[in-house]
């Protein structure tokens, strides 16, 4: 028995345009799914406790995008143990360039034939996230489309807009309690990522070098960070704002076990 | 393959590289390499590597593996395997290692102590016993 949580607002309604698609697959796959729609997110634990004490569910469902996939995982006690497939309904591709998904029913064929992996966990306050969180300068422009394919020129060019000038601001990570990093950041990336089964945060700072050579890389490794910056930074995950800075961000010691087609690199 | 400064482009993935014009401070503890272009100032710690590239400014005392130094660093150092100064490095301090080359150019102002890598050898037991008797004359 499987359980799908609908948000019918993600992607504007997306999950009406493939919902007959998705029913037939149902059937071709002989999948027997209880379809929960979920119209407000903050509901969404309440709905979730009762529908999982009441049965046992092989696995969960999600139509809908970060939002919908923060508050799954807020809402479930136990991350690690039920598998998760998201069959991703933003407008941008972050979800689906993250997990490797041409299109989203490749989430539901891989019910029957995919891979479990599991995926390091972040935190930004009450929200969960998978993937890349960017903190960017304030005249950084919100945008949609393929920034986790981006190199990283091409992504400062897509944040900063078309302009040469690339603008940096005073900023102070707060590394795991024990470090504290000052630099002019001109753009920072955080990615949950794990290394000998042990999740952690990757911090990449691209920052403004006093000297005439061109910007150097910072790399990190931490538990958590906590950014602060003399002007608010806004904070982007997968083109869409979460909030702005300052922020505490932790990578959490659970990962989330997603279902992906065998072919996205699951060893 | 062992890093000289002609591959520090070894550690184009290294976990945590400090870039120039970053000012760190605290106490930095990895299991693996570790670069600094830029300002650190506090401890060092690692199993692995550290780097101290040519512009950087290091106020710490360094703990490492093999520890390879183009800039100036100003606090004791503890090289398990190689400690490395290159023609443009600067050491102010104390320095512990295995083994230690100082480049022409280089400079070490401090005390430097040789860790020895040897095995303890066994010790020697007699095969048979001495006899010594207080009444022989």
């Amino acid at each position: 028995m499987y359980l799908a949580l609908i948000n019918p607002k993600a992607g504007n309604g997306g999950y009406q345009k493939i919902k007959r698609e998705v029913e037939g697959l149902y059937r071709k796959l002989k999948l027997k799914v209880t379809s929960l729609p979920v119209e407000d997110l903050n509901n969404l634990p309440r709905l979730l406790k009762k529908e999982l004490s009441e049965k046992n569910y092989k696995a969960i469902i999600i139509f809908g995008g970060q939002a919908t996939l923060s508050a799954v995982i807020g809402a479930l006690e136990n991350k690690t143990t039920t598998p998760l497939a998201i069959v991703p309904l933003s407008k941008g591709r972050h979800l689906s360039d993250l997990l490797k998904l041409k299109k989203g029913k490749e989430a539901i064929l891989a019910i029957k034939g995919g891979n479990i992996l599991n995926f390091p966990l972040g935190k930004l306050g009450e929200h969960f996230f998978i993937g890349k969180l960017i903190v960017a300068p304030r005249q950084a422009r919100v945008v949609t489309g393929n920034l986790l394919k981006a190199s990283w020129k091409n992504l400062l060019k897509l944040l900063g807009g078309q302009t040469k000038t690339r603008r940096s601001i005073a900023t102070t990570l707060e590394i795991d309690n024990s470090c504290t990093v000052k630099a002019q950041a001109i753009a920072i990336e955080i990615e949950p990522k794990m290394e000998n089964s042990k999740p952690y945060l990757h911090i990449s700072l691209e920052t403004q070098a006093e000297s005439s050579r061109a910007p150097s890389p910072t790399r990190m490794q931490a538990q958590k960070v906590k950014i602060t910056s003399s002007l608010d930074m806004p904070v982007i995950s997968g083109g869409e704002l979460l909030t702005k800075t300052p922020v505490t961000i932790e990578c959490l010691p659970e990962t989330v076990p997603l279902i992906l087609p065998k072919k996205n690199g699951t060893k | 393959m062992a890093k000289t400064r002609a591959n520090f482009a070894d550690f184009k993935e290294t976990a945590t590289l400090i870039g120039a014009g970053v000012y760190v401070e605290g106490t930095l503890k990895t299991e693996n390499d570790i670069q600094i272009n830029g300002i650190f100032k506090g401890k060092l710690e690692t199993a692995a590597d550290v780097v101290v590239g040519e512009e950087a400014e290091v106020r710490a005392d360094i703990d490492a593996q093999n520890i390879y130094i183009a800039g100036q660093v100003k606090g004791n150092v503890i090289a398990t395997e190689k400690l490395e100064i290159l023609e443009t490095g600067r050491v102010f301090g104390d320095v512990k290692s295995a083994s230690l080359v100082i480049e022409p150019g280089g400079i070490l102002k401090g005390k430097s102590e040789m860790l020895s890598t040897e095995e303890e050898k066994p010790e020697l037991k007699p095969t048979y016993e001495v006899e010594t008797s207080e009444e022989e004359s």
